[in-house]
């Protein structure tokens, strides 16, 4: 059995079902739980039951995000990087709002646990969180295009047979300030 | 500093190769151990090679001696590692900006996938205020989730 605790939102988890409702009814009784059945919202991450399949989406964190930065009306972005793009710490003037930079960047790091497929992309403009320049923010703004393309997106879980595979690439002298 | 594109792949094996243990002592304590060994893919013939040839090579021998740990964990068969083609390495997606064909293959290879339109409604819907309405969706009734609120709070 699994059980995660934070703060005041609590998920029970386990093969048994059982055993499962014993430890609610049991934290029932000694403090004020309210059980909301099945799991489907918690810190933010959506969970959708498809068959036997688990969903996992932030959709309403990146709407939330798009609309708090006024960007839910921009243009749409099939890929969150562009091909050609070599961001660099020497490039750029000064972005003049680092706090605001610093704090979306944050937000999209939060993305991470449904969204791998940003990774890349936030690994990168996080690079430059001590000096923002607004080639970076250019860069930040096409996630946030990507994120608003690809808002119906989730990640999938589906029953497997249980190996662990490990894909091993390096990016040999790809970064341009070393 | 590496000295070649076998020798820089060759380290990051090493490293994927100490990330899949750690990973693999994770499962262990959370009582799911692995029925098979682990499989390390690689898009690098050199490096796949290497780690599984345990012959010197003249070539290699300023490899640092503990980047050669993969080779012990092969001849231990604690680990497979296996050549993959360019077009199926998924770690590219984390490496590289991607043109938009090769990055929607490999999104989808990594499970992250439009949600079924049928099940969309429901999000819409839900939102913190709202996570009741949606619960009678649900079909899985195995995870189960509470809200507990201690006293303090509902001073406030």
């Amino acid at each position: 059995m699994f059980i995660l605790i934070y703060v005041v939102d609590i998920i029970v988890t386990g093969s048994h079902f059982a055993e499962v409702n014993k430890l609610i009814s049991y934290l029932g009784r000694v403090f004020p739980v309210k059980d909301l059945g099945p799991l489907s919202y918690f810190l933010g991450v959506e969970t959708l039951h498809d068959g036997g399949d688990l969903i996992l989406t932030q959709r309403k964190y990146v709407i939330d995000l798009l609309r708090r930065l006024k960007l839910d009306k921009v243009k749409l972005c099939s890929t969150p990087m562009s091909t050609n793009c070599t961001l660099s710490k020497f490039e750029g003037i000064d972005f003049d709002d680092p706090y605001l930079y610093q704090s979306t960047v944050g937000a999209l790091h939060y993305l991470g646990f449904t969204r791998p497929d940003i990774a890349f992309a936030v690994h990168k403009v996080s690079k430059f969180m001590h000096q923002p320049k607004d080639v970076h923010w250019q860069a930040v703004k096409r996630i946030l295009r990507y994120l608003k393309y690809t808002v119906n997106f989730g990640l999938h879980i589906t029953q497997s047979d249980h190996t662990l595979q490990g894909f091993s690439d390096a990016d040999w002298v790809g970064d341009s300030d070393d | 500093m590496a000295r070649s594109s076998t020798e820089s792949e060759y380290k990051s094996l090493a490293n994927t190769a100490a990330e899949l243990q750690w990973l693999q002592s994770l499962l262990q304590e959370l009582k799911m151990p692995l029925q098979r060994c682990p499989t390390l893919w690689c898009d690098n013939i050199g490096a796949t090679y290497l780690s599984s040839n345990p012959k010197f090579h003249a070539r290699t021998k300023h490899i640092e001696i503990d980047f050669h740990f993969v080779r012990d964990q092969v001849v231990q068969q604690k680990l497979h590692v296996s050549f993959v083609s360019t077009r199926d390495q998924l770690a590219d997606l984390l490496t590289k900006p991607l043109a938009v064909a090769r990055f929607t293959h490999l999104r989808t290879n990594l499970h992250v996938q439009e949600l079924p339109i049928r099940l969309r409604g429901c999000i819409e819907l839900k939102s913190v205020d709202h996570v009741e309405d949606c619960a009678d969706h649900v079909e899985d009734g195995a995870a189960t989730k509470n809200q507990a609120k201690p006293q303090q709070a509902e001073k406030t």
